[in-house]
């Protein structure tokens, strides 16, 4: 992973830069200007993190959003390069996400019922202590129970993990993110085949597949022990069966 | 749910949303909390891409759900040629179908069993 500090470029230099791209057309100080501003990339794309898009394809986006607006910028304009470049890369990051399908192809109303179901879910829960069932959803939701499958088959295909999305993993360390169960998770030492790859995964992805798996907790006792929705759980535990079972096939 | 329930697909995991929604229907009928279905969807992946894995060149998956009680059974077999060089279940996919079925049964050939629970209420 990328580093997070990285220098901001002084303002001055990359304008005298500008002005000499902009004269010589050269493409090593245009490199020079993609690569001093890749930190601003880094930044921007970490803001669309943990909705479902993997952070480097993220800042792989952003790049081509910095990399049209190293191209237009013009120096003689009375704005900062980064002032100037932050709408065009984080258009670019939105766009992607659009991309994805799930504006232009979910309907509206399964979108925002999609929406809302982290949430009715989440109160169904605790006023009940159980998971509710699907026709308590939709009373709680004030629609029909077909409508609640259909928002719920519309996360499963489309895979964004969206609005409630916790924070990315940044920030908190190995220790506090596994927590005292990590030790257990020795045990799968033993599963020869399994432990490279539980290895490679995001802590927080790995220490789902633990507590349900191993440890038999229910999806929503796993989201209100990591502090996420009962569907966020749900869509990352379903996105990373479908990544292990695509590398152990091999 | 009055009598078993068949569901053909093509055996490609384009398909496979199919037998999850049919699956995720009949769970609700049967009062199946949100946890279970979830589970379900993650059981009808695991099974269905199992069966695609140990067939050579299959065309169809076949699967039908019956009801057993609270639980819901799901019988699933595909076509092709079984290939002797794998397993019905890799080591993970048994840890996975145990910890969230009631029973996995692999009785032989190219098909599995599975019952889930509808989970407490």
């Amino acid at each position: 992973m990328r580093s997070g500090s990285r220098e901001i470029p002084d303002k001055e230099h990359v304008k005298e830069r500008f002005r000499e791209l902009r004269d010589t057309g050269d493409p090593a100080i245009r490199q020079e200007l993609i690569e001093v501003h890749l930190g601003l990339v880094e930044y921007l794309a970490r803001r669309f993190a943990g909705r479902g898009e993997p952070l480097d394809d993220l800042i792989q986006v952003a790049t081509i959003g910095l990399v049209k607006a190293v191209d237009r910028f013009d120096p003689a304009r009375e704005v900062e390069f980064s002032t100037y470049a932050t709408p065009t890369i984080v258009g670019e990051l939105k766009r992607h996400f659009r991309d994805k399908g799930w504006a232009v192809r979910i309907p509206r109303r399964l979108q925002e019922l999609n929406l809302r179901l982290g949430t009715i879910v989440a109160e169904l829960s605790q006023q009940g202590g159980r998971s509710p069932t699907v026709a308590e959803i939709a009373g709680a939701a004030n629609t029909t129970e077909e409508e609640v499958l259909e928002a719920m088959d519309s996360a499963h295909a489309y895979n964004l993990v969206s609005l409630d999305a916790a924070p990315g993993d940044e920030g908190l360390s190995l220790h506090e993110q596994l927590g005292e169960e990590d030790e257990t998770l020795d045990l799968l030492e033993y599963r020869a085949s399994l432990a490279p790859l539980l290895e490679e995964l995001p802590p927080r992805e790995r220490r789902m597949l633990y507590l349900r798996f191993f440890k038999g907790m229910t999806q929503s006792e796993i989201a209100q022990q990591l502090g996420i929705s009962q569907m966020h759980v749900s869509r990352l535990l379903a996105r990373t069966l479908a990544t292990l079972r695509d590398r152990l096939e091999g | 749910m009055p009598g078993p329930v068949t569901i053909r697909i093509p055996a490609d995991t384009a398909h496979v949303a199919l037998v999850r929604a049919a699956a995720t229907a009949l769970a609700a009928r049967m009062d199946f909390t949100f946890d279970r279905i979830t589970d379900l969807h993650i059981a009808v992946d695991e099974v269905c891409s199992r069966l695609m894995a140990v067939s050579v060149e299959p065309t169809t998956i076949e699967v039908t759900f019956r009801t057993e009680g609270d639980a819901l059974t799901m019988q699933a077999s595909i076509d092709g040629t079984r290939r002797t060089d794998r397993d019905m279940f890799t080591e993970w996919s048994r840890v996975i179908l145990e910890a969230i079925a009631d029973r996995v049964v692999a009785p032989g050939g190219s098909s599995v069993e599975v019952a889930l629970s509808r989970g407490d209420r």
